[in-house]
């Protein structure tokens, strides 16, 4: 008698077996990871703004998104002609606003043109001339001066002018 | 009972996140010190000031809600509140608990809603004995005048509240828009 030792032939087909308590368990665990990281990503470092509101024209548009970088003033300074997101009252409302003038400068506005130190500043980005007047006014220790980009707007509905450099919250990514 | 059988592993496992659970419950809605209890009666006096829409403004309720407003300031107050309207700057001023009354009376119908939140307040006693408090936040305020008009405005608050007659009542208060050009 002679045996053969053949080798069997393995199956190839797949088969679908239902997950074990374990494969849940695991699934439930990376969804939670997931799921707190964003949170904590969007709290601490890149928020989701809507943007609402005429004040950036033509920069931003009335209604718009984007992401608030929230520790760029951890790593840099604010810079001239920067935009930059304030907070406004708490942590659910913010400004976005363009950076024209530091601690120490004065500015002022004449027929429209804005001059910081006396030097008229060059603002390619505002599209509507203005006609505002406003006297010279010195920006004081720890304050920093802001105003939107659409000057079509009459100056007193305009939420700019000076404001705590404590209150800087990030930059818009776009 | 069946089904229940855990081990003891699991069991301290359960009372670990069960005491937790109470400790965080506490923790957030039972602790009381005097930071909360400011904080508490901060909320308080702002729901008061607050309008829903649907309220009417030269009326009882509208008199209640000053008087009851009122009792939130000391006889002797300092209130100071600036801000920017159509173009002009002005100031609601108070030297006493019935100007606070009667300015918010007179106010109040000008209005048709008004919410207010507060954020980011900062308590500091101003003795050992925490009769005096420096109290600091945001607040923003929302809501809709007479003529429809839709407004919302930060203003950052700076106020010293006192213990009088057992409640923490104002001392002054100061609203100063967050950001002016003045």
């Amino acid at each position: 008698m002679t045996v053969r030792n053949e080798p069997q032939q393995e199956e190839s087909s797949t088969f679908v077996r239902p997950p074990k308590k374990r494969d849940w368990r695991t699934m439930c665990i990376r969804i939670g990871i997931i799921a707190g990281a964003t949170v904590l990503i969007c709290l601490f470092v890149l928020r989701p703004m809507v943007i609402n509101g005429e004040s950036m024209m033509p920069t931003y548009s009335s209604r718009g998104f984007t992401f608030a970088f929230l520790p760029y003033f951890k790593l840099y300074s604010p810079q001239r002609h920067q935009i930059v997101i304030l907070k406004h009252a708490g942590f659910n409302t913010f400004l976005l606003k363009r950076v024209l003038a530091f601690p120490g400068e004065t500015v002022e506005f004449r027929e429209g043109v804005l001059y910081v130190d006396g030097r008229a500043l060059d603002e390619p980005y505002v599209k509507n001339g203005c006609s505002w007047n406003f006297s010279r006014h010195e920006v004081p220790k720890g304050k920093i001066f802001v105003l939107g980009d659409n000057r079509s707007m009459p100056m007193q509905n305009h939420m700019g002018g000076m404001i705590d450099q404590s209150r800087l919250a990030g930059v818009p990514i776009w | 009972m069946p089904g229940l059988h855990f081990s003891k592993q699991k069991w301290f496992a359960l009372v670990a996140v069960a005491l937790a659970t109470a400790a965080a419950v506490w923790f957030f809605y039972f602790r009381t010190d005097d930071t909360i209890v400011v904080k508490k009666r901060l909320r308080e006096a702002v729901e008061f000031a607050e309008k829903q829409p649907k309220g009417s403004g030269f009326n009882l309720q509208g008199a209640g809600a000053a008087h009851s407003l009122g009792e939130f300031f000391t006889m002797e107050t300092d209130v100071s509140i600036s801000g920017e309207s159509r173009g002009q700057t002005y100031t609601l001023s108070a030297e006493t608990r019935a100007q606070v009354v009667s300015s918010y009376f007179m106010l109040r119908p000008l209005i048709t809603s008004l919410s207010v939140s507060l954020a980011e307040i900062e308590v500091e006693f101003k003795d050992d004995a925490h009769n005096a408090a420096s109290v600091k936040c945001s607040a923003l305020a929302t809501g809709t005048t007479q003529n429809g008009d839709y407004f919302r405005e930060g203003r950052l608050i700076s106020a010293e509240m006192v213990r009088d007659d057992g409640e923490w009542r104002f001392r002054s208060l100061r609203a100063d828009p967050v950001v002016s050009f003045d």
